[in-house]
C-alpha cells in the first residue's frame, strides 16, 4: 500500500472522431486529445480540486478514474486498486457523483432510489433501508422521502444524487461539478456538508466555481486542454502570481483590447462587454504604476469614461488567466 | 436539394408589422402541412434502404399465418374457408389484406413514431408553439407517411406475389387507386384521433402498439369478416381499411365487381371519411386543450 | 480491504462478494424495473391484453380455415389433431420471448436515454449483471404473460394441459433462458454500437419468430429456413414446452429437445458474453456511455 489513496499515472486519452462524408469513402478522422499525460497523487483524507473551463478534460479525467472511460495510455489506482485491472474493486472503493440530476430514476421516490443503489452495493434490504433513511435525514429530505423524484425540485434531486454517491460510505469520492446549476442556498448546504461531514474522505472535485475550489480544496490542479498547468494549495497558486497585480475596470464604451496589450508593462489583458459597457482585467507587475498610464490611455487617447477602478488581490481565475491566457468561466 | 433561407433581419420593421396585422389564425394551414411533409420526405429519401426494409419486414410478420394455414388446412385452400369467404385461395386472399392494411398500420405507427421522435429530440414543444394549427403539422406528417407507405406497400405486394406465386387482375389498378385515395383520406381523420389519445396518455409506444394490434385483430386480413363473432363484425366495419380491403380484394381477385356495389363502397368510405375527420379534429382539439390545462406536454 | 479505519458500512460492503451479491443486485434491478413500469398505467393494460391480442388472430384464422377443432393435416405432420391446443401452447411462449428480446435487449439503451447508465456502471457489480437483472425482470414479466395466456386458453377456449408436464415445461424454460441470454447479449451489442440498431433487431427477432414452431411445425418451412430453425434455441424451447404440456411425462421428443438446448446454451451464452465484453470495452474506449 502506498501513501496515496488515489494515484493517477500518466493518463492520456485520445478520441478519434470519424466523420463520414460519403457512404463509403472518404472518411475524415479527427484526433482530440482530452488528456495529455496527467499525473496526480492524492494522500488520504485530502480534498483535491480540478479547476478549469468547460472542455478542459476534467470530466474525462473523473470518468476515467470512475472506470467509465478507458484511457489510451497510463492508469490510475484507487486505494491501491488499478482501475483497469481491478476495476470492480476500484468501483467498490469509491463513490461517484456526477452533477447530473438525470442520474437517478425520476419515476422512483427518493428512498426507493437510494435503496435500489444500496443493493447494487451489496446491501441486504433492511440495511439498505436504514442507510437510505439515515442519508435522507442528513440531507434534510426526510419529509420528501416518499415523493417521486420527478415531483421534487432540482436542488432536492441533486441532494439525492449526492446522497447516492455516499450510500456505501466510501473512503474515496469523485465529485464532478456537484453544485452546478444549484441555487445558492442548496450549493452552500452541499459545500458545508463536504467541509464538515466528509473530513476523513479522500475527495477529487471538479468545479468551475473559483470560490468553491478555494473554500473546499487542500490542493488544486489547474487544468487546461487536457494538461495540468499548475498545482498547489490555493495560497501557493495565488502567491505564484503575487508579484503581479490585477486591475479591474468598468468602462462605458469599447476600448481596443489589442492596443491595451501593447501598453508597456501589461502582461495580459482580457475584456468582456455588454450593451456598450465593458469590463477589462489587466495584469501587471506594479498595478498602481500601470493604473495611471492605463487611465490616461483610456480617457485621453480613447475618450472613454471609466466608471469603476480597482486593483485586486489575485484570484484563482487570475492565476489561470496568467497561465493559459484564458478565463475559467470562458 | 438546396433551399435558400431568407434572413428575417433583412425585413424592415414596417413589413414585420404588416405581417403581424395580416396574420390571422386559420383552422387549417395547407402550406404548413406541405412544408412539413416535404421536410419529412427529404429526410426519408436520405435513407433509401428503409423503404426496402419496411417493404420486406411485413412479409416476415404475415408469413406465419400462411405457414399456419398450410399446416392445419393443407396448401392454399380449404372447403370451409371457401364456404365462408367465397374465395378459393387463402394466400391470394391474405396478400391483398396485408397490402391494404399496411396503410392503416403505417398511419398509426407514423403518428406514434413522429410524436416519440419529436419528444425525444425535445422539438415537440417548440413545434407546437409555431403559429400554425397543430393539426396542419399532423396532416403534413400523415401526408408524407402515406407517400412512403404507398411505396412500401407496393414493394411488399410485388415481393409477396413473387414469393408466394399469386397473381391479380390488372384491370383492378384504376378502381383500387380510387378506393385507396378515399380510404387514405379517412385514415387521416383516424390518425388525428390517435394523435389526440397519445397527447392525453403520453405513452406513444404502448398506445400505438395497442391500437395497431387491436385493429389488426378486427380487420379481415387473413380471414373474412364473417369469421368474427356477429357483435364484433359491426366494429370491424368502422375501421376505415375494412371496406377498402373487401372491395379491393373483390376487384383484384375476380377482376370485376358490380357497379352498384362499387358505388356503394365508395359512398360508405366517403361517409366514414367525413365522420372520422369531424371526430378526429374534435378529439385532437380537445386533447390539446386537456394537455395545455395541465401543462404537461414536454415531460413524458 | 487492507486498511484500517474504514466505516462499518463500508467494511461490511467490502466483505460481501460473489454470486449472492450479484444476485442481490440483479433482483434489485428487476424490482426497480417493475416500479418504473407500473408508473405507466397504459403499459399495465398492455401487459394484460397482449397475450390475447397475439393469440386471437390465429384462433380466428384457424377457425375460418378448418371450421372445427380438428385438423387432419396437422395430425399428419405432427401427430396432433387438436390445432387449437397446438397453437395456444405454442404461442404462449411468444410474449416471454418478445419481452426478453426487446425488454432486456434494450434495457441498457433505456438507461442511457434516461441518464442512469453511467451511474449503474460505477457500482461494483459485474457489468453483465446489469443485463442479467433485466432478464430476471422480463422473465417475471413475460412469465406472468405465459400463465395469463395459458390460463385463458384453458378457461375460455377449452384447451387441456397435462398437469404432470408443468414442472418439466418450467425446466425447459430454465434451459432456454441461458441460450436466450446469449441472444440478448448480442442484441445489446447491436443496440449500443449500431445506428438505428433497433431496425436490425426487428429483423432478427422477426426471423426468430418466423422459424419458431409456434403455430406450425418446422416441416412446412422452406428447407433453408428449416436449417436456421434447428439452430435457434426458441425452436427447441417451444417444442419441448408444448410437448410436456400436451403429453406430460410421456413426451417422446424430450431427449432431442433437452440435448439440443444444452448444446445451444453453451454456444450462445459463451459467444454472447464475449461479444458483450468486447462491446462494453469498445463503448468505454469511445467514451460513449452517456451518448448515442
Amino acid at each position: 500500500m502506498t501513501d496515496y489513496t488515489v494515484e493517477i499515472e500518466n493518463l492520456t486519452k485520445t478520441y478519434i472522431s470519424v466523420k463520414r462524408r460519403a457512404i463509403v469513402f472518404p472518411v475524415e478522422k479527427k484526433k482530440v486529445e482530452a488528456l495529455k499525460n496527467v499525473s496526480l497523487d492524492i494522500p488520504k483524507g485530502q480534498v483535491y480540486g480540478l479547476l478549469g473551463p468547460n472542455g478542459a478534460g476534467k470530466t474525462t479525467l473523473i470518468k476515467t478514474i470512475a472506470t467509465l472511460v478507458l484511457p489510451t495510455a497510463g492508469t490510475a489506482r484507487v486505494m491501491g486498486y488499478d482501475v483497469l485491472q481491478q476495476s470492480a474493486y476500484a468501483r467498490a472503493a469509491m463513490g461517484v457523483c456526477q452533477g447530473n440530476e438525470r442520474s437517478i430514476y425520476w419515476k422512483l421516490s427518493a428512498r426507493e432510489n437510494l435503496i435500489f443503489f444500496a443493493k447494487l452495493y451489496r446491501m441486504p434490504h433492511n440495511e439498505a433501508k436504514e442507510r437510505a433513511d439515515e442519508l435522507l435525514g442528513r440531507m434534510g429530505l426526510t419529509d420528501k422521502a416518499d415523493e417521486k423524484a420527478e415531483n421534487l425540485s432540482h436542488g432536492m434531486r441533486m441532494k439525492i444524487v449526492f446522497a447516492r454517491s455516499l450510500i456505501h460510505d466510501p473512503p474515496v469520492l469523485l465529485l464532478d461539478e456537484p453544485t452546478q446549476g444549484l441555487d445558492p442556498t442548496f450549493a452552500t448546504d452541499l459545500r458545508e456538508y463536504v467541509k464538515q461531514e466528509l473530513k476523513n474522505k479522500t475527495i477529487l472535485l471538479t468545479t468551475h466555481y473559483m470560490h468553491e475550489a478555494d473554500m473546499l480544496c487542500d490542493k488544486i490542479a489547474l487544468i487546461n486542454k487536457g494538461e495540468i498547468k499548475s498545482f498547489g494549495t490555493p495560497h501557493e497558486l495565488k502567491e505564484g502570481v503575487r508579484d503581479y497585480d490585477s486591475l479591474h475596470m468598468k468602462i462605458v464604451g469599447l476600448p481596443d483590447i489589442e492596443q491595451i496589450k501593447q501598453i508597456e508593462d501589461v502582461m495580459s489583458a482580457s475584456m468582456t462587454s455588454k450593451n456598450g459597457h465593458s469590463e477589462i482585467v489587466v495584469t501587471a507587475k506594479d498595478g498602481y504604476d500601470l493604473a495611471y498610464r492605463l487611465l490616461s490611455f483610456l480617457r485621453d487617447k480613447s475618450g472613454l469614461k471609466v466608471e469603476h477602478f480597482e486593483v485586486k488581490e489575485p484570484t484563482l481565475d487570475d492565476v489561470f488567466l496568467q497561465l493559459t491566457g484564458r478565463r475559467i468561466a470562458d | 436539394m438546396t433551399e435558400t433561407i431568407q434572413e428575417p433581419s433583412t425585413k424592415s420593421v414596417e413589413s414585420d408589422m404588416a405581417y403581424l396585422t395580416d396574420f390571422k389564425p386559420r383552422i387549417m394551414d395547407w402550406s404548413a402541412a406541405r412544408v412539413f411533409a416535404t421536410k419529412n420526405l427529404k429526410i426519408a429519401i436520405r435513407y433509401p434502404a428503409n423503404f426496402l426494409v419496411w417493404g420486406v419486414l411485413p412479409i416476415l410478420w404475415f408469413a406465419p399465418f400462411i405457414l399456419m394455414a398450410t399446416a392445419i388446412a393443407g396448401p392454399s385452400t380449404s372447403t370451409h374457408f371457401t364456404n365462408i369467404s367465397g374465395f378459393d385461395d387463402f394466400v391470394q386472399f391474405s396478400v391483398i389484406g396485408w397490402f391494404v392494411f399496411m396503410y392503416l398500420d403505417n398511419s398509426i405507427w407514423g403518428i406514434g413514431n413522429n410524436f416519440r421522435w419529436e419528444q425525444f429530440s425535445g422539438t415537440l414543444e417548440p413545434l407546437f408553439t409555431a403559429p400554425v394549427p397543430r393539426i396542419s403539422i399532423l396532416l403534413g406528417a400523415a401526408f408524407s407517411d402515406s407517400i412512403q407507405g404507398t411505396l412500401q406497400a407496393i414493394i411488399m405486394l410485388i415481393f409477396a406475389m413473387f414469393l408466394f406465386g399469386v397473381e391479380y387482375a390488372i384491370t383492378a389498378i384504376f378502381p383500387t387507386v380510387l378506393i385507396l385515395l378515399i380510404m387514405v383520406f379517412a385514415l387521416y381523420g383516424f390518425g388525428f384521433m390517435v394523435a389526440g389519445l397519445i397527447l392525453v396518455f403520453k405513452d406513444p409506444s404502448v398506445l400505438t402498439q395497442l391500437i395497431a394490434e387491436s385493429t389488426y385483430m378486427l380487420s379481415p386480413i387473413q380471414y373474412p369478416v364473417q369469421a368474427l363473432p356477429k357483435s364484433v363484425q359491426a366494429i370491424a366495419y368502422v375501421i376505415p381499411t375494412t371496406i377498402g380491403i373487401i372491395t379491393v380484394r373483390e376487384i383484384a381477385i375476380n377482376g370485376t365487381m358490380s357497379l352498384p356495389a362499387f358505388v356503394q363502397s365508395i359512398g360508405a368510405l366517403g361517409f366514414l371519411a367525413l365522420i372520422f375527420w369531424g371526430l378526429g379534429m374534435l378529439s385532437f382539439k380537445w386533447a390539446e386543450k386537456w394537455t395545455k390545462e395541465r401543462g404537461h406536454m414536454g415531460g413524458f | 480491504m487492507t486498511e484500517e479505519g474504514q466505516s462499518e458500512i463500508f467494511q461490511k460492503m467490502w466483505s460481501r462478494k460473489g454470486f449472492r451479491a450479484e444476485l442481490r443486485a440483479a433482483s434489485a434491478i428487476a424490482i426497480k424495473q417493475w416500479k418504473v413500469e407500473l408508473s405507466y398505467p397504459l403499459s399495465v393494460l398492455w401487459f394484460i391484453i397482449m397475450p390475447f391480442i397475439w393469440f386471437i388472430p390465429y384462433l380466428i384464422a384457424g377457425t375460418a380455415l378448418t371450421g372445427s377443432s380438428e385438423s387432419i393435416h396437422l395430425q399428419d405432420l405432427t401427430g396432433i389433431s387438436d390445432w387449437l391446443s397446438y397453437i395456444a401452447i405454442g404461442t404462449a411462449f411468444t410474449g416471454l420471448a418478445l419481452s426478453l428480446l426487446w425488454g432486456s435487449g434494450f434495457a441498457l439503451r433505456r438507461e442511457q436515454n434516461v441518464g442512469t447508465l453511467e451511474t449503474l456502471m460505477t457500482t461494483p457489480m459485474n457489468r453483465e449483471t446489469l443485463v442479467w437483472g433485466s432478464t430476471l425482470h422480463n422473465l417475471q414479466h413475460g412469465g406472468l404473460g405465459v400463465i395469463l395466456q395459458l390460463g385463458a386458453s384453458v378457461l375460455i377456449f377449452g384447451v387441456s394441459l397435462n398437469v404432470w408436464g408443468i414442472l418439466p415445461a418450467l425446466a425447459i424454460i430454465g434451459l432456454s433462458i441461458i441460450a436466450m441470454q446469449g441472444v440478448i447479449f448480442a442484441v445489446v451489442c447491436i443496440v449500443l454500437t449500431a445506428k438505428q440498431g433497433w431496425m436490425i433487431v426487428e429483423f432478427l427477432s422477426s426471423i426468430l419468430m418466423l422459424v419458431a414452431p409456434m403455430t406450425y411445425p418446422i416441416a412446412v418451412l422452406p428447407p433453408i429456413l428449416q436449417y436456421v430453425s434447428v439452430a435457434s434455441p426458441l425452436t427447441w424451447t417451444v417444442e419441448g414446452f408444448r410437448g410436456f404440456l400436451m403429453y406430460g411425462l410421456a413426451y417422446e421428443g424430450v431427449i432431442t429437445a433437452v440435448i439440443a438446448l444444452i448444446i445451444l446454451d453453451v454456444i450462445f451464452v459463451i459467444v454472447g458474453t464475449l461479444l458483450f465484453r468486447a462491446t462494453e470495452r469498445l463503448v468505454r474506449q469511445r467514451g460513449a456511455l452517456s451518448q448515442f
